[in-house]
């Protein structure tokens, strides 16, 4: 996935999420000053990038991606990671693996397993 | 103190035989069934497959996009009747003192739909997929706080829940409220999403629903011998409720006055009513004399198409208004719409005003062989045009949690 397919399919999520023309979002876009994600948005916004992209991001990074333009590079650099290393999880998995591409992250808690097969 | 009086400047309605306050009254004077096979799930492995199941019911209508895509259905029903209610209302909330207007709503389920959808995700996707949203989506009170939030009402915000009186228990609160000046207003009434396939497997498992699969809209029979359990139906209604004075002032749309209301338990079992209907009889009076009539012109019964409901009610009737009790209609919403659970006393109380206001008695359809036990007149099959001033919707909740409102007609 090119940089330019990450920032499109970013910017289509955060403008069904925030009910806003795809247009009005660019790479600047700061997410709480110009798109007005509040708290809770930005942890949902979070979500629906860790369903679109598969992965997990750790609690801690959210507040490190500020805009648009950081979240593209964030998520550059974890999918260029997860291809170097496919045996990472993806976050429908079990294993719940910490896929942070930042170093030192504590590990996420695993998912409930279920015995039975149904 | 002087208690305030309190009427009705506006009603909405969704439910399965019609979207909206008109579409609603129209197939109930019509004897319309909006009972159908389920297809919101495959119901195939279920002992009922068969519901209220409401359709054409398109919640962007009501709400932004936006909003509807983060609210679970339960709260779209409240979200669409809160806005139709308002606008028959002619209430301008720019115009009022938000500080004055309350919300109070019944529920018996809350969320349970996007509930069951994030237990799935927990279970097969793992912890991590659960949805930020999941608390605030879920709550029962997410229903009356996004209506609070949707037109910043600021007064009393509620949410009551016992079982199948929740839609019943909120009006009257909300009467009470308004009654004793708390507030001056607020929106009221009941909703419930219960068509999810835990809830109905839950209510199967509880051997109390229909398996008339073959007829959905004979199923939900009312005080037939034939009647083998209740239909699930799904929906939602909201009133507006004012102080008269100020209503009247502002020149408000008054529908009718609400001036009784009664609350008790049967304190006797989770999901059995006390045979003889004692607790029924009980709150009936209670509301009677709060609305300080001794006689009723018509009553909206519970009336759930279950053996042990009808019965137990026709006796409480009985009971309380004697041998004069075979000369007063009565009749069924249910056998229309099925048990929308905790929306259902909500819906009946919309069939209320509005047999006040065009004073025609909706029929309970598919009563063709009265069981012996249900000896009164229920009004059956067509519908009956009568001189109304005053009724009584009765509501019995699982739990043994009792309501009885009564409307009176207004000019």
């Amino acid at each position: 996935m090119t940089n330019q397919e990450i920032e499109q399919k970013v910017k289509e999520i955060i403008a069904t999420k925030m009910a806003i023309p795809l247009e009005t979002i660019s790479a600047e876009s700061r997410l709480i000053e110009d798109l007005q994600v509040d708290s809770f948005g930005a942890v949902e916004l979070m979500f629906e990038l860790e369903e679109a992209f598969g992965l997990n991001i750790p609690d801690s990074d959210i507040e490190r991606v500020r805009s648009v333009k950081q979240i593209v590079e964030y998520l550059s650099e974890w999918l260029k990671k997860k291809s170097e290393n496919p045996g990472l999880a993806a976050p429908g998995e079990k294993a719940g693996i910490p896929l942070s591409p930042v170093a030192g992250e504590p590990a996420m808690s695993p998912g409930i397993t279920r015995e039975s097969g149904s | 103190m002087n208690k305030h009086r309190v009427v009705v400047t506006g009603l909405g309605v969704v439910a399965s035989n019609g979207v909206g306050v008109e579409a609603f009254w129209q197939a109930n004077v019509a004897g319309r069934s909006g009972i159908s096979l389920i297809d919101v799930f495959d119901p195939q492995e279920f002992a009922s497959k068969i519901a209220g199941q409401v359709r054409g019911f398109s919640p962007a209508n009501y709400m932004t996009e936006e909003t509807a895509n983060r609210v679970d259905r339960f709260v779209h029903f409240g979200l669409a009747c809160a806005e139709m209610a308002l606008k028959e209302s002619r209430l301008e909330i720019a115009n009022e003192d938000p500080d004055r207007i309350g919300v109070i709503v019944g529920s018996g389920l809350g969320g349970l739909l996007f509930h069951e959808e994030q237990m799935v995700a927990a279970f097969d996707r793992g912890v991590l997929r659960v949805h930020p949203s999941a608390v605030p989506r879920i709550s029962p009170n997410a229903v009356a706080s996004q209506i609070g939030i949707r037109y910043g009402l600021r007064g009393p915000n509620l949410v009551i829940s016992t079982a199948c009186a929740s839609g019943a228990h909120a009006i009257g609160e909300a009467f009470r409220k308004i009654q004793y000046g708390d507030t001056d207003v607020c929106l009221t009434g009941g909703v419930e999403a219960p068509l999810t396939r835990f809830n109905f497997a839950a209510y199967c498992a509880l051997r109390v629903v229909s398996k008339r699969n073959s007829d959905p809209a004979g199923a939900s029979r009312p005080f037939d011998r034939a009647r083998d359990g209740f239909v699930m139906g799904e929906g939602g209604a909201m009133l507006v409720l004012e102080e008269r004075e100020r209503a009247l002032k502002r020149g408000a749309p008054i529908l009718a006055e609400i001036t009784g209301y009664g609350s008790n338990s049967g304190a006797h079992h989770m999901v059995i009513p006390d045979p003889e209907g004692r607790d029924a009889t009980r709150v009936m009076a209670a509301a009677l004399k709060d609305a300080g009539l001794a006689s009723i012109d018509y009553i909206n019964a519970h009336a759930t198409s279950t053996k042990a409901n009808d019965a137990a009610e026709t006796r409480a009737i009985k009971n309380l208004f004697g041998p004069a009790a075979y000369g007063i209609p009565i009749s069924s919403t249910k056998s229309m719409i099925g048990h929308a659970l905790g929306a259902a006393g909500a819906m009946e109380a919309v069939v209320c005003v509005k047999t006040l206001v065009d004073q025609i008695i909706p029929p309970t359809i598919n009563l063709t062989e009265p069981d012996p036990e249900c000896d009164l007149d229920y009004v059956p099959r067509e519908a009956r045009p009568a001189k109304i001033s005053n009724v009584m919707s009765n509501s019995f909740g699982f739990g043994n949690c009792n309501a009885t409102l009564v409307f009176v007609k207004t000019n």
